[in-house]
């Protein structure tokens, strides 16, 4: 079992070592691939989306649920609610 | 097996080294950091890997990468710091025992710089990173399993005979990493990798507690206030870091209670009493000759002992403050100190020069994530012996490049030819009558 974790931990340096040699062109703004790879502003802004999205899905849902309001030119209470 | 497999990638890498100079600093960072060549038995024990990567980094470095060192608060504080303790060593009250010493420690630091010198950008930053975290996490990984399988009833110890080779100094090194795994978990597109890192983390904490360190166990303790302030999902963060810890604890046998309930009566604990008085002893020397200490070593002699702290057993200083005061004196420990500062003000402007930034969100993880590392080294560290620590020394050189990358990223894109696309008229527009100038509102 030690020998198998040994042998993973040199099968990820040997992996990352491939990693660099392959990406060390992209510096600073250009994209990484390969299974190290970074997460790039697209992918941000597009979990950001995701997420925004969802808050507004859950902000529709809730104003969905409440009861409508009553039309104009309605009394606010019915003799009957009140 | 072990040995030829680990040789075959050495020397099967090395090559690369030549056209990609950085190979190097990785190799020579995992075998420096993870001391893999103490896993194995036969040959690759007795091969000195890390001169040689070292050579092959040094000879990669000045012949084909050519990059000068960037002489930066950091790199300049290191350079004195470096001095300085040479000096103390030439001074040393055990110069027999404070060379040896000294060129492990100096040899170490030289791969720092080389490693400052080639920290060009964000892949480079990744990768070694990658490397730290696969170096120091293979005994947290493979620590927290067996703890998993044996009830936390055994020690978790690091490689035989290396830095991290006590169960406090795996400990405080598992610490440090952890921070660190969550940057990667955060920074990779891999869902996998992802998980992976939240996975390795737990295992982690699990071998941090089984590893029955007490100053560890302090240091979690501190860096949790600051991994939930750095964190975005603070309230998330804050529930699944209760229930892991309420899990592990629960986990732990009565043993480990006891252990860490010590902390609390520490007067009636031998092992605490002690470190208390070598601190003593340390600042002792460090007050008899301020300028220099007692060289490298002088603690743990016995003579030296007798002559500055009589009846104090000669011992590890057990504190990366005293151990820093009574070794190399004031003026090593104020530079020591005044690299962390530097590390942590890096840290403090990375995160705020880069918030809200998308192109610079990977920098802005990592400022988070290191603050939180080196509080956590900080605060173990008080209670252990690993102030000449290089993984240490190597995240401050990361956040130094981190933070010139940043500055480069942020600064006003200037046009290749501004001079000659620029018109040839008047360099400012002179004030015309009528014309409102700035602060006239005022």
């Amino acid at each position: 079992m030690d020998t198998v974790f040994f042998f993973f931990s040199l099968a990820g340096v040997l992996m990352v070592v491939h990693w660099l040699v392959t990406n060390d062109r992209a510096g600073n703004r250009g994209k990484t691939s390969g299974i190290f790879a970074m997460r790039e502003p697209e992918d941000i802004a597009k979990e950001t989306e995701v997420a925004a999205k969802g808050k507004f899905d859950a902000r529709r849902a809730k104003a969905a649920a409440r009861p409508a309001p009553k039309p104009a030119g309605q009394p606010a209470f019915t003799r009957r609610e009140f | 097996m072990r040995s030829l497999v680990l040789a075959m990638l050495i020397f099967g890498l090395l090559p690369t080294a030549f056209f990609s100079p950085f190979v190097s600093v990785l190799l020579w960072s995992y075998i420096s950091f993870g001391s893999a060549q103490r896993l194995t038995w036969g040959m690759a024990e007795n091969i000195p890997f890390a001169l040689i990567v070292g050579i092959a980094g040094l000879a990669g470095w000045m012949l084909c990468e050519r990059r000068r060192l960037p002489m930066d608060r950091t790199t300049v504080l290191m350079l004195a710091y470096v001095a300085m303790i040479t000096i103390a060593t030439y001074f040393a009250l055990v110069p027999d025992a404070a060379w040896p010493k000294w060129l492990i420690t100096v040899k170490a630091f030289v791969f720092v710089f080389v490693t400052a010198a080639m920290l060009t950008n964000r892949v480079r930053i990744h990768a070694l990173i990658w490397i730290m975290v696969i170096a120091v996490g293979y005994y947290g990984i493979k620590g927290g399993i067996f703890t998993l399988l044996t009830g936390g009833n055994f020690r978790i110890y690091g490689p035989a005979a290396t830095v991290i080779g006590d169960n406090n100094h795996i400990a405080a090194a598992l610490v440090v990493i952890m921070p660190l795994m969550n940057y990667l978990g955060r920074q990779s597109k891999n869902e996998l990798l992802r998980i992976g890192s939240r996975i390795a983390m737990a295992l982690c904490l699990l071998s941090v507690l089984a590893s029955y360190s007490r100053g560890s166990f302090l240091a979690l303790i501190a860096m949790l206030p600051f991994l939930l302030q750095h964190s975005k999902h603070k309230v998330v963060v804050a529930v699944v870091i209760t229930v892991m810890l309420a899990f592990s604890i629960s986990f732990m046998p009565a043993q480990w209670v006891e252990r860490i309930q010590t902390i609390s009566t520490y007067q009636q604990d031998a092992s605490a009493e002690g470190r208390i008085e070598m601190w003593k002893a340390a600042t002792r020397i460090a007050v008899a000759r301020p300028l220099v200490g007692g060289g490298f070593m002088a603690p743990y002699t016995q003579d030296v002992m007798d002559e500055y702290s009589p009846g104090t057993k000669a011992r590890a200083v057990h504190s990366i403050w005293f151990e820093n005061l009574g070794e190399n004196g004031f003026i090593a420990l104020a530079l020591w100190i005044a690299i962390a500062v530097t590390a942590l003000q890096n840290c403090r402007y990375i995160i705020r020069r880069t918030k809200g930034n998308l192109q610079l969100k990977w920098a802005n993880d990592l400022g988070h994530m290191s603050l939180v590392a080196i509080v956590g080294y900080l605060v173990g560290g008080s209670f252990l012996s690993l102030s000449y620590w290089d993984f240490y020394f190597t995240l401050a050189v990361i956040l130094a490049a981190t933070r010139r990358i940043v500055i480069a990223e942020l600064a006003p894109e200037k046009p290749r030819f501004a001079r000659m696309a620029a018109p040839r008229g008047p360099a400012r527009a002179l004030p015309q009558p009528g014309m409102a100038m700035q602060g006239d509102a005022d």
